[in-house]
């Protein structure tokens, strides 16, 4: 029974006591200059999601890095340089653990913005967190748009959303000369938010600009099978096939659709392709996919050189991914907001997000009323090895490949 | 009983250091983690009554913890006052375990366990397909969010957890699941009701857990309709309540405060391998510890009685 | 026809899951070792194959002669390190502590693979890969068949290897009773240790075939919890009924498409589960006998 006693008063006490070290003072604005600028993410470094929560922060780092190598960012209430101090933190990609992160960062580190992590799951919880802590949040992927319907003041998103991606697409096909254009669509439809969101920009768009979706087919994260999905698409005759599946699906159904002998002649995958490494893995079978355009390390937008090649130093023999790119570019609009925020705040700097206007290697950045980005709407595709840009406003693409039958393949 | 008074005064104790301690710290992030914390701790306690006394190992917890998650959020955001609204989602989970999880209790050892497993997952994809979005806490909801309110709400539902728990535990009832949980056959000839005793640890179980995820819908501000539903929710309590010590009354305590302590601060300064040294850690817990962390004085005790004597006993280390 | 092509993929995955299951009816069904970490030793194998296809060239169903033994060598050490000293525990005391210990296991893999190998997702892609097997209208794929002949080889192999050999038949006397098994005069911790690195060793066999479709560091406990169903399907202890009951999953789950659409084919396959235990408590194919 002593035991009992002994054992519960030690834990509680323990426990206690690690807490109380991490009391904070509350409040954030202090008198003097800081010697750094905190900011703050909760990234997916293990887990589900660690791939692209590992390039994120390669991103982040890279962009704070070369930020403070200029000295860090100019700001004007102390009329000075201060550099940047980046905080990540695990957060196993488990959204409940995300909250936890996200509130450390506020009460215990005391963050000035908030940046975004790789998955929905995650970067949803902590959007909910920056509007109730007024913390100013930067967004690197996420691409619901309801998520910025909810009439939060906080949240900012410099990247392609649902309907920019689905407009990327017949932006694309559309440079394809009428007479060969497909035009008859498949939806493979993911039981995400997302997914079903592409679905209803699909329809409109499709049924505006002179398409038709043949097909819509719903499938869940953990389908592993697509032979109904396929052989349906087939028989319908739909010659672009449309879908965001996850990075192990997006492999599985163009393997078996190969299989089944379905080759439409634009297969446009959003998310999955996108990796750095699908060609190395799929081989050829990965020619003429189309994926998100969001950010490839050749694009001609100004410091992507830059970028590129102190990644390639840091990185040897790493493929560069979306990610990091799509990071830096976030961290160039913070580092830029917090040098045209009148003070050294939350609020000012949030003031100065909205009026973000910048060109970022990613394209230029502009946010609307709701915090979404105003980004290029750019759409990639791999082409014999290399992941190609072939559509984008600002400057010359790549022609789009039409894909041959299985058969017809080199 | 003097043990029993004695473990009621330490309780009480226990019970007003907490409820005054959000006087002195406010930081959200010590709150947060103290949230946590009381989740785990309610989690845990409730399937250890289930699966530790009455011996049903019940490895399909998230759906009971995610429907107390659906109900409240549901009856929350559509107006109903939050008290009221995660009582429902207690009763929602007493209803489930009505519906499936009492036929589920004919079946035993492994097949219950996976029995129960396979209905969570079933409840993890229908919840993702049926609404595969997003609840957000808007308007006033996010306007007034209090935190150390919520700190109250976990803090309340997991103290009438552990006391209903530990009353019934030390009751006549307690003795009908030890019994049920030790051996089934030879109960019934003794003339032991085990389903009576089964159904009662499910159903306070599956009220609990409910509780919890009722907590839990009213303390994310935005999340996953899935997330409540995840299938970690019917393996961590389970882990938890093991390394602590499954079968005893302090041990879901003990390893939940553990669990979620190291977790923590490994997550803090280890970067990517932070997993990595926890499972690695987890391990040699249970290699020192094969009872659990509440075998930890015994374990003393008995290192300290072989140096003394010097004899072999029984082994408890590794080999 | 469709449907022909349909039952044909589902064959095929059940085939797929019954090798992954198998390794745990060996080590869960016949050694009570709730080693929940199969399916990220799975995962491993799978790298294995993966790294051999990728930088030697060897097709996964080749590699095997390299991988098995490897794994047998990796499971043989973590017996000795994590699950030997659970020799003489009871049935419960066994259960609970190799879940824990493999949990640790499984935490362990998983981010050793991410530091290690990144967590992009990877897959094999040989020559053959979308080749099939074009008869009657079907269009049968050269890897699907090649992990149905696969499974059939490992599960009645297993199979006859426990009911005929001599040491296989110690290894099931050891799981009805290791005391009268010691008694016997069989070696039981020599056994047992050899019997759990055939168990991982047979996990081999699903990396082979899981890269040929996909894997990263996450995907053990899904794999795992796949095994664990289709091991409690087929009754905790049988081994032919694994591949029975991989099959049956296989089949319903595409069935399944016809009647709930490919979006809850999961879903039916586990409420087949659930109805098959509510009928057969002791499984399929279950003796109540064994742990």
């Amino acid at each position: 029974m002593k035991k009992k006693v002994l054992l519960v008063s030690v834990a509680a006490i323990v426990s206690l006591a690690m807490l109380l070290l991490f009391h904070a003072p509350g409040g954030f604005a202090q008198p003097a200059a800081p010697k750094t600028i905190k900011v703050g993410s909760s990234i997916s470094l293990t887990g589900r999601f660690a791939a692209g929560g590992v390039d994120v922060a390669d991103g982040y780092k890279l962009a704070v890095k070369h930020v403070n190598d200029a000295g860090g960012v100019m700001v004007k209430e102390f009329g000075r340089k201060i550099p940047l101090e980046l905080i990540l933190i695990d957060d196993e990609s488990d959204p409940s653990k995300t909250v936890q992160r996200l509130e450390k960062l506020y009460s215990v580190d005391n963050v000035l913005v908030y940046m975004g992590e790789f998955a929905s799951d995650m970067n949803i919880a902590g959007l909910g967190i920056a509007e109730k802590n007024k913390v100013p949040w930067i967004g690197v992927t996420i691409a619901v748009e309801n998520a910025f319907n909810q009439g939060f003041k906080y949240t900012f998103a410099p990247c392609m959303f649902s309907f920019m991606e689905v407009g990327s697409l017949f932006d694309a096909l559309d440079t394809i000369p009428k007479d060969r254009r497909p035009t008859k669509i498949a939806n493979f439809e993911l039981q995400v938010d997302w997914g079903k969101e592409c679905t209803k920009y699909l329809n409109k768009m499709a049924a505006e600009r002179g398409y038709k979706v043949v097909l819509e087919q719903k499938y869940a994260p953990d389908t592993k099978d697509f032979a109904s999905l396929i052989l349906a698409a087939k028989s319908a005759g739909a010659d672009v096939l449309f879908s965001v599946p996850t990075p192990p699906q997006s492999m599985t159904i163009i393997k078996q659709m190969k299989e089944l002998d379905y080759a439409p002649a634009a297969t446009c995958f959003i998310r999955g392709p996108d990796l750095s490494n699908y060609w190395q893995v799929m081989g050829k079978d990965a020619n003429y996919i189309l994926t998100c355009g969001e950010w490839t390390p050749e694009m001609p937008y100004p410091g992507n050189k830059k970028l590129v090649d102190d990644y390639m130093k840091a990185n040897p023999g790493k493929p560069i991914g979306m990610q990091v790119g799509c990071a830096y570019g976030a961290i160039q609009v913070l580092a830029d907001s917090i040098s045209r925020a009148a003070k050294l705040d939350r609020e000012s700097v949030r003031e100065a997000i909205a009026a973000t206007n910048l060109q970022t290697v990613r394209g230029k950045v502009t946010f609307d009323k709701r915090g979404i980005g105003n980004v290029p709407w750019s759409l990639c595709q791999w082409q014999n090895g290399k992941l190609e840009v072939v559509r984008n406003p600002d400057f010359k693409a790549k022609p789009v490949l039409l894909a041959p039958a299985w058969g017809k393949r080199q | 009983m003097p043990v029993q008074v004695r473990n009621w005064f330490v309780g009480a104790l226990g019970v007003a250091a907490l409820a005054l301690l959000p006087l002195g710290i406010r930081g959200e992030y010590s709150l947060t983690i103290l949230c946590t914390l009381f989740l785990y701790v309610t989690t845990s306690q409730s399937w250890n009554i289930l699966g530790g006394y009455a011996g049903q190992v019940n490895v399909g917890q998230a759906a009971f913890f995610g429907i107390g998650a659906l109900t409240t959020r549901l009856l929350w955001l559509n107006g109903m006052p939050f008290p009221l609204a995660i009582v429902a989602g207690g009763f929602s989970s007493v209803l489930l375990a009505v519906i499936v999880g009492f036929p589920a209790l004919r079946l035993r050892g492994h097949y219950f366990a996976i029995g129960t497993l396979a209905l969570a997952w079933i409840g993890h994809i229908t919840i993702g397909n049926l609404l595969p979005g997003i609840s957000f806490l808007t308007g006033r909801y996010v306007a007034t969010y209090s935190l150390v309110l919520r700190y109250y709400v976990f803090l309340v539902i997991m103290i009438a957890a552990l006391v209903t728990i530990y009353l019934v535990v030390n009751s006549r009832i307690g003795l009908g699941m030890e019994a049920t949980r030790d051996d089934e056959d030879a109960a019934q000839t003794a003339g032991v009701n085990i389903v009576k005793y089964k159904v009662i640890a499910f159903t306070i179980s599956s009220f609990f857990v409910g509780l919890a995820g009722g907590g839990f819908a009213f303390f994310y501000a935005s999340y996953y309709w899935y997330l409540p539903f995840g299938l970690m929710w019917c393996f961590e309590p389970i882990l938890i309540t093991f390394i602590g010590g499954v079968g005893t009354f302090i041990g879901p305590i003990i390893g939940a405060v553990c669990y979620v302590a190291l977790k923590e601060i490994f997550a803090l300064t280890l970067g990517e391998i932070n997993i990595l040294i926890f499972g690695i850690v987890f391990i040699l817990t249970i290699l020192f510890f094969p009872r659990g962390i509440i075998g930890l004085p015994a374990a003393l005790r008995h290192l300290k009685s072989q140096k003394v004597s010097g004899g072999a006993g029984e082994s408890i280390g590794p080999r | 026809m469709e449907l022909a092509q349909f039952l044909t993929y589902g064959v095929i995955n059940g085939a797929i899951y019954a090798l992954v299951a198998i390794g745990l009816a060996l080590i869960m069904g016949i050694m009570g070792i709730f080693n929940i970490a199969q399916g990220s030793l799975a995962m491993v194998a799978a790298y294995a194959s993966f790294f051999l296809f990728q930088y030697l060239g060897i097709d996964p169903f080749l590699s095997l002669v390299l991988t098995m033994p490897a794994m047998f060598f990796l499971g043989l050490l973590l017996h000795e390190g994590l699950f030997s000293w659970m020799r003489n525990f009871s049935a419960g005391q066994k259960l609970r502590n190799s879940l824990l210990v493999a949990f640790g296991l499984v935490l362990i893999l998983e981010n050793l693979a991410t530091v290690l190998w990144t967590a992009n997702e990877r897959c094999v892609t040989t020559a053959y890969s979308g080749a099939v097997l074009a008869t009657a209208g079907l269009r049968i794929p050269y890897i699907g068949l090649s992990a149905v002949g696969l499974s059939i080889l490992v599960i009645f192999g297993l199979h006859f290897f426990v009911k005929r050999t001599l040491f296989g038949q110690s290894i099931w006397a050891i799981s009805q009773d290791h005391q009268c098994a010691h008694l016997m005069g069989i070696n039981v911790r020599r056994t047992t240790l050899i019997a759990f690195g055939l168990g991982v060793a047979l996990s081999a066999t699903a990396g082979a075939v899981i890269s040929l479709y996909t894997v990263s560091p996450a995907v053990g406990l899904d794999w795992t919890n796949k095994a664990l169903i289709l091991v409690v399907l087929a009754g905790v202890g049988s081994i032919q009924g694994i591949f029975f009951s991989g099959l049956l999953l296989g089949l319903v789950e595409v069935m399944s498409v016809y009647f709930v659409g490919v979006h809850y084919t999961g879903v039916a396959g586990l409420v087949i589960f659930i109805l098959v235990l509510m009928f057969r408590p002791q499984g399929l194919f279950g003796k109540q006998v064994g742990v």
